[in-house]
């Protein structure tokens, strides 16, 4: 008995999940909804056209990044992953605020700590 | 055989030519001076052997001219490039104009005009421009990057800002010894350095409740959460 099991590409597309498919690697049949999103967002075809021009040491890799483009536009179907980018602009733009903030506390801090020293100086 | 007869009129030689009525209506209206002119010799020769050639100038510019008048325009950038009639309700037009085909082919290469036309008939009407801009915009950073794509730009932008809340906290930290130094002077002095500080607009807010809140700052900012970090995300990249 073969315990061989479809992936989920070919689950999803069903069709004979052969030993040479090119999609089997990286959309294991343990996460179907892995491929649902990426499906619906690039097309199978498309994305086993853009593995296919990729090395194959970098597949992997390209895999994950489109799994997470297609999870973030099925998430915010408008603005998709480029809406992640504004988000974290946005967060470094409040950050560098705060820092810059905190940095003036603590020059403001140091130079108190100084001041109180020349303020009462009884040689003045 | 030249024909010279005041009788022959332009419109009897646009219906020899197959123009409809309509048609023809529409030329003399941007055309008022062929209304009344016969055809002479000067230009009947040319009708004879060439029946067309004597209007070519003319026929250049009708079709674009009809099309106008009758309210159709030249195909969409998708449509040339799915080799397709562009119908009135086309969904990509608005957003594919003819004149910027790249942008359209970027599109179609990475997501597939079928995938893009479906997610646009889910949006209302007055969000698909953001979407297009969107889908655009990935389109373009996954042809940069054929490997990471959008999730290159987005994996330094989190290094930045793990990194700005390192440093905050490093910050905070000297804030908090800075003021710790600072004690343990007695009640009445700190009420004097707090009303002080009210009036110096530099400062905001300069309580000993406020190193507390700021520090609270890093944790509420952390909700993009870093890639790696969130479990949702990591359950869904590696199965």
């Amino acid at each position: 008995m073969s315990n061989f099991t479809r992936c989920a590409a070919c689950r999803y597309l069903r069709r004979r999940c052969c030993g040479d498919c090119t999609l089997a690697p990286f959309f294991p049949s343990t996460n179907p909804t892995r491929f649902a999103y990426v499906h619906r967002v690039f097309g199978a075809s498309n994305v086993a056209r853009m593995l296919q021009q990729i090395p194959a040491e970098q597949r992997r890799q390209a895999a994950d990044a489109i799994a997470l483009e297609a999870y973030w536009r099925v998430q915010d179907p408008v603005y998709g992953s480029v809406g992640v980018i504004s988000r974290l602009q946005r967060e470094i733009n409040a950050a560098q605020r705060e820092l810059a903030e905190t940095q003036a506390h603590i020059t403001l801090y140091a130079a108190r700590a100084q001041s109180p020293t020349t303020q009462f100086d009884p040689s003045i | 055989m030249h024909i010279v007869c005041n009788a022959i009129t332009w419109s009897r030689v646009l219906r020899l030519c197959f123009f409809s009525e309509s048609t023809i209506k529409l030329i003399f209206h941007f055309f008022p001076l062929l209304k009344p002119l016969p055809v002479t010799a000067l230009n009947s020769h040319a009708l004879i052997h060439r029946p067309y050639c004597a209007l070519l100038p003319h026929l250049a510019v009708f079709p674009s001219l009809i099309r106008k008048v009758m309210g159709g325009n030249s195909p969409c950038a998708s449509c040339k490039l799915l080799r397709r009639r562009c119908t009135k309700d086309c969904i990509f037009a608005p957003y594919f104009p003819s004149d910027d085909p790249h942008k359209f082919a970027i599109v179609h290469k990475v997501f597939g005009a079928s995938n893009v036309s479906k997610m646009l008939q889910e949006l209302p009407a007055h969000q698909r421009a953001d979407a297009v801009s969107s889908l655009v915009y990935e389109a373009t950073a996954r042809m940069r990057d054929p490997v990471y794509g959008c999730v290159g730009a987005i994996s330094y932008l989190q290094n930045q800002v793990s990194q700005l809340q390192m440093q905050l906290a490093v910050a905070q930290t000297e804030i908090l010894c800075i003021q710790m130094q600072q004690e343990p002077p007695t009640l009445a002095s700190d009420q004097q350095m707090v009303d002080a500080d009210h009036n110096n607009p530099f400062v905001v807010n300069d309580n000993l409740g406020a190193v507390p809140q700021m520090m609270n700052f890093g944790s509420s900012s952390s909700s993009s959460g870093n890639i790696a970090q969130d479990p949702l995300k990591r359950e869904f990249l590696w199965a």
